[in-house]
């Protein structure tokens, strides 16, 4: 078999530099967003007592679940010895560090008192699955730092199934732990489900491998590597079992909570937009559902759009909107639900909005700081391909899979 | 050519060199001790030396115990502290160099976080709060001089 | 300092008048505001008591506010004319039952559960609860990452989204922490009765009480086992130590 040789890229044309100097303008904006919303308080954002977490945390939630599924090409390969995915391995190690990078940034931000951030690395609450959170992600960064060691370093390569297990293993616990902040919470109905870890593992399966597709495509593209078909059709059938997969997670998720008659109203408020939900139920339907699941179905699955580029990169977009929309609605759509404290009861007056829809308008300094995380992760994809050797020279359809049958 | 690098050399030189004296005697010279306003009472809890080296473990640990177990006693308490440093109603506020803390904390660059949360000086206490203190004294004197019927002996809340 | 001596003769003299106070339930002011011994500065508070409130929501008026004003007084919680992101420690609710048509108001705040939720999921433990059942956020540790805010089934947290100067002395509170209602602890660890139930009776409503829940005698107690009380969101199984008549 013809030995994959992994190169790192010139770095040198304009496009390239452009490239950096863009990311880096949104990452500048980020940061300075960040300064705006922590030095004034949060009251200049959009999140207030009803909405704690907004458009920052849709976007970090996001980063961080497609970081852990990111490294599923590279799980594939060690974990699953898949020979045909190992030289696509590296690259995936890396772009999972560089989103969770961004999500983690993203997450700090937006805390009331980022200074804390010693505080909170010192002291834990072993009861919060917060807290384990934040060691599931340092560990994260350790072990994924050491499979990607021992990838590119001719000799560990040898120990790479062994890091590649346990960052798979690991990443399963942190997912899980980032499903459950929110399957925990015994509070809001939208959120008490032990559905949701499972869900936001094949979730971050789905939205991970969407954006290495992307990342993969555009780097081989701009290099003027030759990325063959063989590669696109696998990692396309893949992708459509994974968004496949998220959908029957969501199917089942609403058809539980529709058995349980005290769940009606909620559902009734996602799915019909009742109780002043109309945003949710439409960024449901149209973002979620249609946007985000059927038409990517529709593009992936298309007879004889096997090797089409174009269905994929869009299906891949699509993913990617549809993934942030599924955050919007559980994270913000669950926080604007009201909270059911009084069963039998209306609510006429209260200064403090109980029993009314939250309202919730995403801020600029909120879109900023979330497109900077986003910007941070590509900055970081872009920088390492440089300095690295991630990429193969070539992916061509002999090189990729000798085997392969030419059709 | 020789004598411009010759004058360049010279330049650097006393540049360093004056730059190395001013430093030199800054560290040599006596540190001047801020201006600020008298404290209330005799004499702190400590000795000033003893607070100069200490005082943040002392206020550190107290902070702990009055907020995990209730313990409210005076000595280390960031409170009493401000009561008896910082002058009732001052217009100098944390963040001056002339402000008891700020005073040695902007001069040693130390940051402290503490009066984003905490009053920086004695004597905001509402009326509400005042009144309700001090029908809570009397009760308390009343009823201590009802059962034991000699003076009432210190409490908590009257000392 | 003076040496704390446990007088035995007063704390007989409390038993007994704990009775006489609690017959005088109707009696405004002065009595009803001094249910609690005063705990010793340097004596650690354990887990042999437990605050807790009584609110009878038929006696609750539905126009009033006193508890909710005096509170704010008294901790420090200045509005600044934005009702969405304003810190609320305590709140009044107007409620119909949709069966009955029947309207009745109530003040909601902390409910200082025994099983808190937010104190479960702080990332810090800066949310804590304290041995003698006042659920509290330790503003030194806490990182504002409002995770508590979500977790709470009252919605009895508020997170300070702008800078706060001027703070009343013994209520501190800062910009990027979150807040609650401390059952005025400032006042209990002396031996007093939070600002709300004091304005309450002030007020001549008499609707909420404060005690000790272990302690049988007080009138807290007396008055859940003659007419007992219900928790907000029983089926939590929280075990709050705010309860609630009438609702």
């Amino acid at each position: 078999m013809k030995t994959i040789r992994l190169k790192e890229i010139e770095g040198n044309s304009l496009g390239y530099l452009g490239l950096l100097a863009l990311l880096g303008a949104f990452i500048l904006a980020a940061l300075g967003s960040s300064y705006y919303m922590e030095h004034n308080g949060h009251w200049v954002t959009g999140m207030n007592n009803q909405i704690v977490w907004g458009l920052p945390h849709v976007f970090a939630v996001f980063l961080i679940v497609a970081a852990s599924g990111a490294l599923n090409v590279a799980s594939i390969s060690s974990v699953f010895d898949k020979k045909f995915y190992k030289p696509l391995a590296p690259l995936s190690a890396v772009l999972s560090l560089a989103l969770l990078i961004g999500g983690l940034m993203v997450l700090v931000l937006d805390l009331g008192r980022p200074d804390r951030l010693i505080i909170a690395m010192t002291y834990y609450n072993f009861k919060s699955i917060f807290a384990w959170n934040m060691i599931l992600y340092n560990g994260f960064f350790l072990f994924t730092g050491v499979y990607l060691w021992f990838m590119l370093d001719r000799t560990m390569k040898g120990y790479t199934k062994y890091a590649g297990f346990a960052a798979f293993i690991w990443r399963l616990i942190l997912t899980t732990g980032t499903g459950a902040i929110f399957g925990f919470i015994v509070a809001r109905t939208g959120y008490n489900m032990a559905m949701l870890a499972p869900m936001f593992i094949i979730m971050s399966f789905s939205f991970g491998l969407a954006i290495y597709i992307l990342v993969l495509m555009a780097s081989f593209k701009w290099t003027d590597r030759a990325l063959g078909d063989v590669v696109i059709i696998r990692l396309r059938k893949l992708l459509g079992v994974f968004v496949a997969a998220v959908l029957y997670f969501v199917v089942v998720y609403h058809l539980t909570n529709l058995y349980m008659t005290n769940h009606h109203d909620y559902e009734a408020f996602i799915l019909l937009g009742t109780q002043g939900g109309e945003s949710y139920s439409r960024m449901f339907w149209i973002g979620q559902i249609i946007l985000g699941s059927l038409v990517p179905l529709a593009l992936i699955f298309a007879p004889g759009a096997g090797k089409c580029r174009m269905t994929l990169t869009a299906a891949c977009v699509l993913v990617i909107l549809g993934g942030l929309a599924q955050m919007y609605v559980l994270i913000i759509g669950g926080q604007a639900f009201p909270l059911e404290m009084f069963p039998g009861m209306e609510v006429l007056e209260s200064t403090f909005f109980d029993g009314a829809t939250a309202q919730y308008a995403p801020t600029l300094p909120e879109v900023l700081l979330g497109l900077g995380g986003v910007a941070v992760a590509m900055i970081i994809m872009a920088l390492s391909i440089k300095v690295l050797g991630l990429l193969p020279e070539s992916l061509d359809d002999t090189t990729a899979d000798p085997h392969h049958k030419a059709d | 050519m020789l004598q411009l690098q010759q004058l360049m050399h010279k330049t650097i030189l006393a540049i360093l060199g004056s730059a190395f004296l001013t430093l030199s005697s800054v560290t040599l010279a006596d540190i001047s001790m801020p201006d600020v306003a008298k404290p209330k009472g005799e004499k702190c809890v400590a000795p000033t030396d003893e607070m100069r080296a200490s005082h943040f473990e002392k206020i550190l640990h107290q902070r702990d115990k009055t907020m995990h177990q209730g313990i409210r006693t005076k000595p280390h308490s960031l409170k009493e502290c401000i009561n008896c440093h910082v002058p009732e109603n001052t217009t100098v506020r944390f963040g001056d160099d002339k402000h008891f803390c700020s005073a040695c904390h902007i001069q040693t660059a130390v940051n402290i976080d503490c009066f984003q949360c905490h009053a920086d000086r004695p004597g905001n206490i509402p009326e509400i709060h005042k009144k309700a203190m001090a029908a809570l004294e009397t009760n308390l004197k009343a009823e201590d001089t009802a059962t034991t019927g000699t003076e009432p002996s210190a409490t908590g809340a009257t000392q | 300092m003076k040496e704390m001596t446990v007088n035995f003769s007063r704390r007989h003299f409390f038993e007994k008048s704990a009775t006489a106070v609690a017959g005088l339930s109707i009696a405004p002011g002065v009595f009803l505001s001094q249910v609690a011994q005063a705990k010793p500065a340097d004596q650690a508070v354990t887990i042999e008591k437990r605050w807790g409130m009584l609110i009878d929501a038929a006696k609750c008026a539905t126009g009033c506010n006193d508890c909710v004003t005096a509170c704010h007084e008294e901790n420090g919680v200045t509005s600044h004319g934005r009702p969405e992101t304003d810190a609320q420690w305590i709140r009044k609710v107007k409620l119909r039952d949709k069966a009955t048509n029947h309207v009745i108001s109530l003040p909601m705040m902390c409910q200082h559960c025994e099983t808190a939720p937010c104190v479960y999921v702080c990332p810090t433990g800066a949310s804590f609860k304290r041995a003698d059942g006042i659920v509290l956020v330790d503003k030194h540790i806490c990182i504002g990452c409002r995770y508590c805010m979500m977790a709470c089934p009252y919605k009895a947290r508020s997170f300070v989204h702008e800078t706060v100067t001027d703070q009343v002395e013994y209520s501190p509170r800062g910009k990027g922490t979150v807040e609650s209602c401390t059952l005025c602890v400032h006042r209990v660890d002396e031996g007093g009765t939070p600002a709300c139930v004091e304005a309450c009776n002030k007020a001549e409503h008499g609707a909420m009480i404060f005690g000790d829940l272990k302690d049988p005698n007080s009138a807290i107690s007396i008055e859940l086992e003659k007419h007992g009380g219900k928790q907000i969101r029983a089926d939590l199984k929280l075990n709050t130590g705010v309860r609630y008549q009438g609702i």
